[in-house]
């Protein structure tokens, strides 16, 4: 049976640190993912600095393409998280990716123009709808066959690879569709496609309270059931952290100004008496960066405090007793695989509104690398397990480690080499995490 | 024997077969209230199976299930579970990733107003069940995978417990009974 006692003596002997952390209950796990892409930062900077004569990594320039760059792979390895927690796979969702992005690229410039006019405000919403739709209806078609039909994930989307690349293909005979709508174009980010300083510093306020609100709340849940309590001073520790990390993040990224071209067209086109040299006109968080806030919050909700989160993870664990509880495990698939597919289709809106244009080749490869994100995340593939915040941190692992080695001038090659054993080293490190803290 | 009334369950004429293997054959039983019945068979009868069409997990082939004189359509475990029928199965059935208030509430989860889990209101009816059944229990927030084989066991009783079963159906209990 239990044994109390042994946790209560050894808390009178842990160090400070320890102690700290049990208090605040933060996930160890967490912190060692944060630690280990602080140490990628911090070496890439180094390198840069010693070899190189001048440390690129860590300017607020290279770390907002840096979030910029992770949004779309983010988006869906926190689908992609879900696929696997339910023992699946998704390997189609880099085709997914091309066959919505050409839809969507037809839809906005070749057939929406011509009923609409040009430029219409409505173009860029009903072009994203019909891109996470046809996402959607695509991963319900995989999640039917393999709920329905009993056909390995494995080979349903391994052949949704092959099909909807082709398919991407077809659309528009292989031809790349370019520019993009103008309004589409700002949810790839970029200087326009940013929302300011000022905007930035609402997003972090607005952030900052949710937090605190949430803090509140879930002390007074644990204050009306009488469950132990994290002390005050822990309380307060976790709010300082956390506040000051999101208010750390908007300083960051409204530290990194327009381009001076930019910033002279502006300047022009609005009849500004200033001298464009002299104005500072802030990034702030790009769109796509948002949307990835937006969609890792969602999802957060969705996995951790509804009954779907609740029965993916069920189902996960044991399917079998997931099934006599009275879960209807097979449209519960069928459900996480469209979802998959939706996330794949605004993936694809961010991907091609960045590349403002339309090609049949985009995502290709983006498969791996989002499963590849999760994996490093911590979601195992035995099922059962994973995060949201893994998953996002895991994709900023990937991305981070890609264009830093392009910061220091490393090619493709190397860069695959890098990239394939942080893999395999990620998985091992968990395997032997998870070993020690049991 | 004597008359005792309507019977709480009522199996008419149950038969399945699993492709050509007619593993439960034109079965009928009749339990009244209070009774404890005991299911005897050698390995391969077809005691669980005939089990398991009145669980929900199976749907009997033919025949009729009553369930105090009225027909009972059980085509799966979440109708079994509308007419108080409770079942702690061989293996358990328990998610080994989820709490012991997940696993207890799993499919029949408390929700807030808003429609979201009220995990604090479960833990806090998963003590409480708990605290009847196995007072030594403490580990209410761990997987279920780290828990012993009898406090296990005590999670998947919890289950049928808490719900107020009628009925309450054991497939081979002791099989994982920590002693």
């Amino acid at each position: 049976m239990t044994d109390t006692r042994s946790t209560t003596t050894t808390t009178d002997e842990t160090g400070p640190v320890k102690r700290f952390l049990q208090a605040t209950e933060i996930d160890t796990r967490l912190l060692g993912m944060i630690g280990a892409l602080l140490l990628i930062w911090i070496g890439f900077h180094l390198y840069g600095a010693i070899f190189n004569g001048s440390g690129a990594f860590l300017t607020p320039r290279n770390l907002w393409n840096l979030s910029v760059q992770t949004s779309s792979i983010g988006i869906m390895a926190t689908g992609m998280v879900l696929v696997i927690i339910t023992r699946n796979i998704d390997l189609s969702v880099g085709s997914l990716i091309g066959v919505t992005g050409m839809l969507m690229g037809i839809l906005q410039v070749d057939i929406l123009p011509q009923y609409l006019g040009l430029g219409h405000w409505s173009i860029w919403i009903i072009t994203a709808a019909a891109g996470m739709i046809l996402g959607a209806l695509i991963g319900a078609l995989h999640g039917w066959l393999i709920a329905f039909l009993a056909i390995p994930s494995f080979i349903v989307t391994l052949g949704g690879l092959m099909v909807w690349r082709g398919a991407a293909f077809l659309a528009n005979n292989g031809k790349t569709i370019s520019p993009v709508d103008q309004t589409f174009a700002l949810l790839g980010g970029g200087p326009y496609g940013s929302v300011g300083a000022m905007g930035s510093w609402i997003v972090g306020i607005i952030a900052c309270a949710g937090t605190l609100y949430l803090m509140a709340t879930g002390r007074a849940q644990r204050q009306k059931h009488e469950f132990k309590m994290r002390p005050m001073w822990a309380e307060g520790a976790l709010a300082a952290i956390t506040c000051g990390a999101i208010i750390g993040s908007v300083m960051l990224v409204n530290a990194y100004p327009w381009p001076i071209g930019i910033v002279k067209a502006y300047v022009a086109k609005n009849n500004l008496t200033a001298a464009p040299e002299d104005l500072f006109i802030s990034h702030g968080f790009a769109i796509p960066v948002l949307i990835l806030i937006g969609v890792g919050i969602a999802m957060t909700i969705l996995m951790t405090r509804t009954r779907f989160g609740r029965y993916v993870f069920a189902i996960g664990g044991n399917p079998e007793a997931a099934a006599l509880a009275g879960i209807n495990t097979r449209m519960m698939t069928l459900k996480i695989f469209s979802l998959m597919g939706m996330l794949a289709g605004l993936a694809a809106v961010i991907a091609s509104a960045r590349l403002n244009s339309a090609t049949n080749a985009l995502g290709t490869l983006d498969e791996l690398y989002v499963i590849a994100a999760a994996v490093i995340g911590g979601t195992s593939l035995a099922g059962g397990i994973g995060t949201i915040y893994g998953a996002i941190l895991g994709a900023l692992v990937m991305q981070s480690l890609q264009s830093g080695m392009v910061l220091i001038g490393f090619d493709a090659s190397i860069q695959r080499i890098v990239v394939g054993l942080v893999l395999v080293l990620a998985v091992y490190l968990d395997n032997v995490y998870r070993k020690t803290t049991k | 024997m004597t008359d005792k009334g309507t019977p709480l369950v009522e199996l008419r004429d149950i038969s399945i077969s699993f492709g050509g293997i007619k593993a439960v054959d034109r079965v009928s039983i009749d339990l009244f209230p209070g009774e404890v019945v005991g299911l005897l068979g050698h390995n391969g009868a077809g005691k669980s199976t005939l089990i398991k069409c009145l669980s929900g997990a199976y749907k009997a082939d033919s025949g009729e299930v009553y369930i105090n004189g009225q027909k009972a359509e059980i085509n799966n475990p979440r109708d079994a579970r509308t007419y108080n029928i409770e079942t702690i199965y061989q293996t358990l059935a328990l998610a080994d990733n989820l709490d012991a208030a997940s696993n207890l509430f799993l499919g029949r989860e408390l929700v807030t107003a808003t429609g979201m889990l009220d995990d604090a209101q479960m833990e806090a009816e998963t003590r409480k069940i708990m605290a009847g059944l196995n007072p030594n229990f403490r580990k209410f927030n761990v997987p279920v995978s780290a828990l012993s084989g009898g406090q296990r066991q005590s999670v998947a009783i919890a289950r049928a417990v808490y719900f107020n079963a009628k009925i309450l159906i054991m497939d081979e209990p002791t099989a994982a009974l920590g002693l």
